[in-house]
């Protein structure tokens, strides 16, 4: 089964078929960033990670056997990793996690080649600045405890189902339930306006990754600049303490940009 | 749910998980990154398994059932009464900045923190005459 799945619809990259090796791509860097090479780093399987140049730009790839067994952690792990240590060292616009090219030669003129324009300037604009991603979720029982006393119907509904046996009363749980969500729901949406424009003015740009939800007020994608981020951690850290009764914020990065890549425009 | 917290600083609100479970590691890269044309691609063994996306959540009578149930497992409690908005508004007029503890302290006055301490009390005396009779539910650690 594993065999034969270098399928004759790589008509591509002809010469390669037959062949069970290829490149994992992770990223695209400025070439200028890989001078030292990347000693150390290891992607996918334990491989050194190479750089395929061109021109201004360079790929980060590993070779890859096409037939190896399929394993879904370490591969993700491994080309996280990957991106987040080449965003250490410099600008990467990460590359869907899963590209395979068939060659040194396909990285070029399929990525690099015709996208270098793109790349150039989306790399200078990303030049000191990371990604860090921002979630506030409700601490639900302090949000229910306040729906409760401020939401009359609500109050009748609770009391009435509270002690009723498990069996009994199912129309009014339900209602009680699509009160309770719908509320939530609505309360989720304007809080997270509220710390939107709390936490908006601490990067320089930012992507709303999910909509706000009955049990999520917030998951956004900040770009920030490295000088900036011990300020951003400290408001936050402000911000998280003035609200912490009723909301729960978690902050992950430094990360490579990869919510941000997808806005330069090349889908 | 256990929430790893590395590298907490200061007052330790904000949590700064490293992202090293797999979850929070699909959660930041799935559909992330610079697509590159299916045309040219080559196919790797199981890769194209992990762009499945299980994280759909429907509004459904049972989602409404789990809500209604959380409501009314509380123990109610007087809450501060003041909507988000002010929250922060009173953090930002203050100018708190990670050292200024007294507008810090007036954020949680006016949050009512007095309250939720009562309440901890009335916790503890309420809870051992709730017998939880049958209905053994596997809470998530709270």
């Amino acid at each position: 089964m594993s065999a034969g799945h270098v399928t004759d619809d790589t008509t591509r990259s002809e010469v390669e078929v037959g062949t069970d090796r290829a490149l994992f791509v992770y990223g695209v860097v400025r070439a200028a960033d890989t001078r030292g090479g990347a000693p150390e780093l290891t992607g996918l399987d334990g491989a050194p990670v190479g750089f395929v140049v061109d021109g201004p730009l360079a790929a980060a790839v590993t070779p890859v056997s096409l037939d190896r067994p399929p394993g879904r952690r370490a591969e993700l792990l491994a080309y996280q990793s990957v991106l987040d240590v080449l965003a250490e060292a410099g600008p990467v616009a990460p590359v869907r996690f899963g590209s395979v090219l068939a060659d040194g030669q396909s990285v070029v003129e399929e990525l690099l080649g015709p996208r270098q324009e793109g790349f150039v300037a989306f790399l200078d604009q990303l030049d000191g600045k990371r990604q860090y991603n921002l979630r506030a979720t409700y601490v639900e029982e302090a949000v229910l405890a306040d729906l409760v006393a401020t939401e009359p119907e609500i109050r009748q509904l609770r009391d009435y189902t509270k002690d009723l046996p498990e069996h009994a009363g199912y129309g009014e749980r339900a209602r009680l339930g699509e009160l309770v969500y719908h509320a939530m729901q609505d309360r989720s949406s304007f809080d997270a306006d509220v710390l939107l424009d709390a936490v908006v003015p601490l990067a320089v740009a930012h992507l709303v990754r999910t909509p706000p939800s009955a049990t999520q007020v917030l998951d956004v994608a900040l770009l920030v600049e490295e000088a900036r981020a011990e300020a951003l951690v400290a408001a936050l850290e402000d911000l998280a303490e003035a609200v912490h009764e009723r909301i729960r914020m978690r902050l992950v990065g430094p990360l490579a940009a990869y919510d941000f890549v997808g806005e330069a425009g090349w889908g | 749910m256990t929430v790893q917290t590395q590298r907490r600083s200061g007052g330790g609100y904000l949590e700064r998980p490293a992202p090293s479970g797999l979850a929070d590691v699909i959660d930041i890269i799935l559909d992330k990154g610079i697509v590159i044309d299916a045309y040219v691609r080559v196919s790797l063994v199981g890769i194209e398994l992990l762009t499945i996306d299980a994280r759909i959540v429907i509004a459904s009578v049972d989602t409404y059932l789990r809500f209604a149930e959380a409501t009314n497992r509380l123990d109610l409690y007087e809450h501060g009464g003041k909507d988000l908005g002010e929250m922060v508004h009173d953090l930002q007029e203050t100018g708190a900045s990670g050292k200024t503890q007294g507008a810090v302290e007036g954020v949680k006055r006016a949050l009512g923190r007095g309250h939720s301490d009562d309440d901890d009390e009335e916790d503890r005396e309420r809870r051992p005459a709730k017998k939880a009779s049958s209905r053994r539910r596997s809470e998530s650690s709270r």
